[in-house]
């Protein structure tokens, strides 16, 4: 079919070839063409989700779980496949996660009532003493938000979600926020042990409490 | 319901809206924040060659330390070795196919073929080798002592390379159902490691080739599948 039968068709191919642009560019660190990419496709994900997902919150949690997806799973994009069904991939099994993630759980998070594990494991925080020295510090120099995620996380056990609602952020920002204190973390005590420093440190699991919850 | 309420209704939904894409919008400010360049995957052609070359070089391997003794030699004299050689060589394909394809989106059709397929060779080859047993029943030369574990070792150690390859594709990939993407790893992975032994093995009973060959990747199946699973999933998350 030529390009001045099917305009729709054409301008359909001209953004997927974009996209695809983009995509290629952000593999390659480009931040300019990654802000592009994820904000035109925010709405086309969350087009797709809300047909299958009704509540606004839910829907909204799946399109931003879509989005960390994309994020984390960029690598397996390759230039010469399309975009729009690599895309469409990912966010039907964010989608799937979703509904199967809400069977496990029950709804359980209706019940939640955040005053009661506010305060429960206050002894458990940063330098609090229970945590080993190097890894309080590696804590305790992370910038507050992360700091903060990643103490609801591991240390207080909290799942992704019942994090995400005490902070009162998404839970896709969470697990970003909580995602780059792990690293940060993980890279302070490596160089605290290529400095002769390491004594204690051992990972969060083991010092405070395990997470029991899954994560949202 | 009055008018007003309804209007006061609609604003509230527009509010939690609002709400919800700003958080949207901030991860997307978070995530612009946190990228970093990455390689891309390989293609998956690229991949099942490199798995391919490396399995031909360990064949080679084997067959030149064994000097001659192979099984392969009679591949159409026994059609119970046959059977089971076409059916190990559909399940290492399909398996292995199915393994690269878990780790990419949007391939998902690709894996359940593959899959399908590795699993109905593997069915062939175990039903040749059971019709085998059953034809011959008593007839049936018996298997000198220790040679199935021999043999189900020698196929183990020999699935450990392509099962290295497999999962370094799935660890940089994204396996969006980390226990089927374990499943067909496994399963590819043993069945290419139990075709060398079974190319290579000089002892062709059908109970044998049962116990020490097509046992790889059943057994390779039920015991890591859980683990590998557990781990695809921590490492997607």
């Amino acid at each position: 079919m030529s390009r001045d039968q099917n305009p729709r068709e054409e301008s359909a191919d001209e953004l997927e070839g974009r996209l695809s642009e983009w995509m290629r560019a952000a593999q390659t660190g480009d931040a300019i063409a990654y802000r592009n990419l994820l904000e035109t496709i925010q709405p086309k994900i969350r087009a797709i989700v809300r047909g299958k997902i009704r509540e606004d919150a839910a829907a909204e949690d799946v399109v931003q779980n879509s989005l960390l997806s994309i994020h984390r799973g960029r690598s397996t994009y390759r230039a010469e496949r399309p975009f729009g069904p690599w895309m469409r991939a990912i966010v039907r099994n964010s989608i799937i996660d979703h509904f199967r993630e809400r069977k496990r759980r029950g709804d359980r998070e209706v019940e939640l009532v955040v005053e009661d594990w506010a305060d429960e494991s206050e002894g458990n925080e940063a330098g609090g003493g229970v945590l080993a020295p190097e890894l309080a510090a590696a804590l305790a120099a992370l910038p507050e938000a992360q700091r903060e995620a990643v103490t609801l996380i591991q240390v207080k056990g909290l799942s992704v979600a019942e994090a995400a609602l005490q902070v009162g952020i998404s839970s896709g920002a969470l697990k970003v926020r909580a995602h780059r204190g792990y690293r940060a973390m993980r890279l302070a005590l490596e160089s605290t042990r290529e400095n002769g420093e390491w004594e204690s440190a051992r990972l969060p699991r083991s010092t405070g409490k395990t997470r029991s919850r899954g994560a949202g | 319901m009055g008018i007003g309420e309804t209007t006061a209704l609609d604003r509230e939904d527009e509010i939690e809206r609002c709400r919800v894409t700003g958080a949207s919008d901030r991860l997307i400010t978070e995530l612009v924040e946190d990228l970093e360049p990455v390689r891309p995957i390989p293609r998956l052609r690229l991949a099942f060659a490199v798995i391919l070359s490396l399995w031909a070089v360990m064949l080679g391997l084997v067959l030149w330390a064994k000097e001659g003794d192979a099984g392969v030699q009679s591949l159409f004299m026994d059609w119970i070795y046959f059977g089971s050689f076409v059916g190990l060589m559909v399940a290492s394909f399909g398996g292995t196919i199915s393994a690269l394809a878990a780790g990419v989106p949007g391939r998902e059709k690709v894996e359940i073929r593959g899959m399908l397929l590795s699993l109905v060779g593997l069915l062939a080859a175990a039903a040749a080798c059971l019709f085998g047993v059953y034809e011959l029943g008593q007839s049936a030369v018996p298997s000198p002592e220790g040679i199935d574990a021999m043999c189900f070792q020698e196929g183990a150690l020999l699935s450990l390379l392509p099962a290295g390859v497999i999962l370094s594709f799935l660890v940089r990939g994204w396996a969006a159902h980390p226990v089927r993407a374990a499943l067909v790893a496994l399963l590819g992975s043993g069945a290419l490691g139990a075709m060398i032994v079974h190319m290579s093995c000089g002892f062709l009973g059908p109970r044998h080739m049962l116990m020490g060959h097509l046992s790889v990747p059943i057994v390779l199946v039920l015991l890591g599948i859980y683990p590998l699973a557990v781990v695809l999933r921590r490492l997607r998350r």
